[in-house]
């Protein structure tokens, strides 16, 4: 489990706060589903068939924006895999 | 039975946008009695807004600046002692600790109970002596030359590299791309403060900053650690949030136990940019003046201080609540011009 991910506070509006380095941030409706299953510890190989299954998106098309996502995550510092 | 109420003196008192510490210190005091209780401000500057703030001082003074030394500090205030009898007194400014720690003793005869670093410990932590404590304690220091003689200005320049911080002994911080700069800000801070003035590696990274209490055994009675949300253009924190950080924990931890520090501390520091090295940047005497959040997160350091001054048993390593910030505001004070010709005559207000 990814500690980092794990200690974060995230609240049901989005609002994201690390209490280990301050930071705040907000997340759309997509991006918190996303940081739940990373907290969760979903391997981010499933990513794309968890979106498709909650939001009907093609799998082809979650995948480059689900890698996006990830980018801007581990440009904030968390240590997460690549798809 | 009628007792007197516990008085405690505060200094530093000016709320400009770089505010001094003593009108935090002293509302953090105040709550944390709730009642028998005298503030007593002390100010250098008739125009030192805290003075008119009756919601926390009952009464208000002015020192002699501390230009005048020791004796005349003494004087004054075993002078203000004979009218308003002080229990406790805690100084909040960096250029005025030397000649409190000068006079504690003197201080002690009289009654009043103090509870700051010692002057070993105020020399350790001069901007100069930073890399010795550095060594002692295991913390990164940024890269510093000490420059006397302004001739040899270009030599520290060439060891330490560009971007480079020119700080003066006590305040005035200034970053610098170039000879040109390096120059012009030493001049600025030369004509303020003399020499010697402090070049610095410039680290790239997110600003933090500690509030401490040590209890001069080593050990730790409390510490709040906040990163700043909002940097003014002087490089003050406007606003900030309490953070949990192990690394931090360790070095507050490291720190206390190297230099038995005894009185409030603040340690700022930076979180290098794309690494994970955290460099002390500067240590103060003194708490910060946004000490009022460690009240808010539960360890009300300042109200702590006094009761260490008393002698009194107090639980070390106290927690905090993490995730609280302060955005700071501002308020105009409104008083009546009497006031302020009372305060420029006789040195002296008396709120009831």
């Amino acid at each position: 489990m990814n500690k980092q991910l794990t200690d974060i506070t995230v609240s049901d509006t989005g609002f994201v706060f690390n209490p280990s380095t301050g930071q705040t941030f907000l997340l759309n409706k997509t991006g918190l589903f996303l940081v739940k299953l990373l907290q969760s510890g979903v391997s981010v190989k499933k990513f794309p068939a968890c979106l498709e299954k909650e939001y009907h998106i093609q799998q082809k098309e979650a995948r480059e924006d689900i890698r996006e996502f990830l980018s801007l995550m581990r440009d904030m510092g968390f240590k997460v895999e690549d798809i | 039975m009628n007792l007197p109420d516990f008085c405690v003196g505060v200094t530093g008192l000016n709320m400009t946008d770089s505010p001094a510490p003593g009108v935090a210190v002293m509302r953090c005091i105040k709550e944390g009695f709730k009642n028998r209780f005298t503030g007593i401000g002390f100010g250098y500057d008739s125009m030192d807004a805290g003075l008119y703030e009756r919601q926390f001082f009952k009464h208000v003074y002015l020192l002699p600046y501390p230009s005048e030394g020791p004796e005349n500090l003494l004087e004054r205030i075993l002078t203000i002692h004979k009218k308003t009898p002080m229990d406790v007194i805690i100084p909040t400014l960096d250029a005025e600790l030397f000649n409190f720690i000068s006079i504690r003793k003197d201080l002690q005869k009289e009654g009043i109970m103090t509870f700051y670093p010692t002057k070993e410990q105020y020399e350790m932590c001069a901007k100069i002596k930073l890399h010795v404590l550095g060594e002692k304690a295991d913390i990164l220091i940024p890269k510093t030359s000490v420059e006397k003689e302004l001739k040899k200005l270009s030599a520290g320049i060439e060891n330490i590299g560009f971007p480079l911080m020119v700080k003066g002994i006590y305040y005035d911080a200034y970053l610098a791309y170039s000879y040109d700069e390096v120059y012009r800000f030493t001049r600025k801070i030369v004509s303020r403060w003399g020499m010697p003035v402090i070049l610095q590696k410039y680290i790239r990274g997110v600003e933090l900053d500690v509030a401490a209490l040590g209890d001069g055994e080593g050990g730790c009675i409390g510490y709040v650690p906040m990163r700043k949300l909002i940097i003014t253009d002087k490089g003050k924190g406007w606003a900030a949030v309490t953070i949990n950080d192990q690394k931090i924990s360790a070095l507050v931890s490291r720190f206390f136990s190297a230099t038995k520090w005894q009185g409030p501390a603040e340690l700022e520091l930076i979180k290098e940019e794309g690494s994970d090295n955290y460099y002390l940047i500067e240590i103060n005497n003194r708490f910060p003046a946004w000490i009022y959040l460690s009240k808010a997160a539960g360890i009300n350091l300042p109200y702590l201080t006094v009761l260490m001054a008393r002698g009194e048993t107090v639980e070390k390593n106290q927690p905090y609540k993490i995730g609280v910030v302060y955005n700071r505001g501002t308020c105009d004070l409104v008083f009546d011009m009497k006031q302020l010709e009372i305060m420029n005559m006789e040195g002296e207000l008396h709120y009831e």
